[in-house]
């Protein structure tokens, strides 16, 4: 296995916990290696490897399993100064299809010299595969439309 | 709506411009019988969809648009035709059943009635998908006259279905079904097409001419009846639509059948194709794994979407916006399920199976 399928193995692992959602659901997505493509980009490919071996050493050591692991995100991932701001914007690309711009504070303590942290989509696809619009039972607007009148019927599912 | 016998007269005549190719085998000569053959002609119309849409999937997003236009177009005809199909059978007193386990071929299948001389498979975008298609959409040959009950080509098929409405309504009225089981043009909002509401002999003949018309084209021509009839923005037949991906060039519109189309580059690339698994089953994954839960969901959105218009076509026609939400529902669970890899360098696929 080379070095990019690890990295999108251990990247689709933790995102599983993180977004609620089954792994074949961000796989059905075809976004995965674009968002991981993302995190490279604008934090580099020394941190990111750095957060991904502490995400699969969080998963290894709960075995996955809750509330271990919902307690392990919050305290090493969640709660970090460093870690934090970037899983929320891993969540928030899952959801939004966008990167949004990592806190001042975290560029001046970390982020020294690191480009592309402007609020972007990452790409049009992924304003289609945004997460949100499934969990909210709507579609993305002026795209993947549901049907003429079909804001009239209660959703399907 | 009036029925207009002009061009009820000119479809008519464009339908049966050449010798009659039925024989004394393959008549229908009772009520019952031309209602099963109506019943065949919705399941051979629904039979042709998986397929156009099995490849029309595959093509990835933003490339082949001309190719994903052209599949398109004739798979919302197609759609249109097995409405049209349902609207005839009901107005001749017929119930017609699409929801049940045997409505949905189970792939690679023959076509229903048909002689046998080709399987169609669900297949990716490509070359053989297309020679496929072709071979679906293949004019009427005057060469090849029917076997007894199996014909060669769609258009002999519905040949068959005019006749046997010409000779049943010869000796009374067979037109009996209830005008409030006739899905009407309003309904079909958006669809390839124009819908036509059946209740006489005209307007059943008119409904076949404009399935065989856009499927197999007018004798001798490229076109489709639509244009030659209401000066539509020219169209071709789905045989046509199909044979320009095939020889990737244009037709033109001084071409031929005979001499193959001889305009621009028609730009295609074979390559922008998800490497999806043909013929692909539910059963390829393990049952309780999240990829078979996947493929499930598919064909349970797909089945489901079939009952809602076997309600639609049974008396409930409001039903079809229903049916349509459910349409885009399939194709956006078709293009997550080709992002998913089997493990062997293929991608999972819909399979379009029946489950409940």
């Amino acid at each position: 296995m080379d070095k990019t399928t690890a990295g999108l193995d251990a990247f689709l692992a933790i995102s599983v916990p993180l977004t609620g959602y089954s792994k074949i659901a961000l796989v059905a997505t075809g976004m995965a290696q674009s968002y991981l493509d993302a995190v490279h980009r604008v934090i580099g490919t020394e941190m990111t490897d750095e957060y991904l071996t502490l995400t699969a050493r969080i998963l290894q050591q709960t075995g996955g399993k809750e509330p271990a692991l919902d307690r392990e995100i919050r305290q090493q991932l969640l709660a970090s100064l460093k870690y934090g701001p970037l899983t929320r914007n891993i969540i928030q690309m899952w959801y939004w299809g966008a990167w949004l711009p990592l806190p001042p504070a975290w560029m001046a303590k970390y982020g020294k010299g690191i480009k592309g942290n402007e609020n972007h989509f990452v790409s049009p696809e992924a304003y289609q595969q945004g997460l949100i619009w499934n969990a909210m039972g709507s579609h993305p607007e002026g795209s993947k439309q549901p049907g003429f009148a079909s804001w009239s019927i209660a959703p399907l599912s | 709506m009036e029925t207009n016998q002009l061009i009820s007269g000119v479809r008519h005549r464009l339908i049966r411009s050449g010798e009659p190719t039925l024989t004394e085998f393959n008549k229908i000569t009772t009520i019952e019988g031309l209602r099963s053959h109506l019943q065949v002609a919705i399941e051979l119309e629904h039979s042709t969809i998986p397929p156009y849409l099995f490849a029309l999937y595959s093509i990835r997003e933003n490339t082949n648009d001309t190719s994903a236009r052209a599949i398109k177009g004739v798979v919302m005809e197609e759609m249109l035709h097995m409405i049209l199909a349902c609207n005839i059978l009901n107005a001749v007193g017929g119930t017609p059943a699409i929801s049940h386990k045997e409505f949905i071929p189970e792939y690679p299948t023959y076509l229903p009635h048909s002689n046998k001389a080709f399987e169609v498979n669900l297949q990716k975008f490509s070359k053989p998908a297309i020679e496929t298609f072709l071979k679906i959409e293949k004019p009427a040959g005057k060469d090849a006259p029917p076997q007894p009950d199996r014909y060669a080509s769609i258009g002999q098929f519905y040949e068959a279905i005019v006749d046997g409405l010409k000779r049943l309504g010869a000796k009374g009225n067979i037109f009996t079904g209830k005008r409030s089981r006739q899905i009407r043009p309003e309904q079909f909002y958006g669809g390839g097409g124009g819908l036509i509401e059946v209740y006489d002999l005209a307007t059943a003949e008119e409904a076949i001419s404009e399935i065989v018309g856009q499927g197999e084209g007018i004798d001798g021509t490229i076109e489709d009846n639509n244009h030659q009839l209401f000066g539509e923005e020219l169209e071709y037949a789905h045989y046509f639509r199909f044979n320009e991906i095939h020889e990737e060039r244009y037709y033109k519109p001084t071409d031929t059948p005979k001499g193959g189309p001889t305009g621009d580059k028609f730009p295609v690339d074979w390559n922008q194709v998800h490497n999806i698994k043909e013929n692909i089953k539910m059963k390829d994954f393990k049952k309780g794994t999240e990829e078979w839960d996947m493929m499930y969901r598919f064909n349970k959105c797909y089945c489901d979407m079939l009952r809602v218009i076997h309600q639609t076509v049974n008396g409930e026609r409001e039903k079809l916006e229903q049916a349509v939400m459910m349409m885009y529902q399939l194709k956006y669970l078709a293009q997550g399920l080709m992002n998913v890899p089997m493990g062997n360098g293929l991608y999972a696929a819909p399979s379009f199976e029946y489950v409940v």
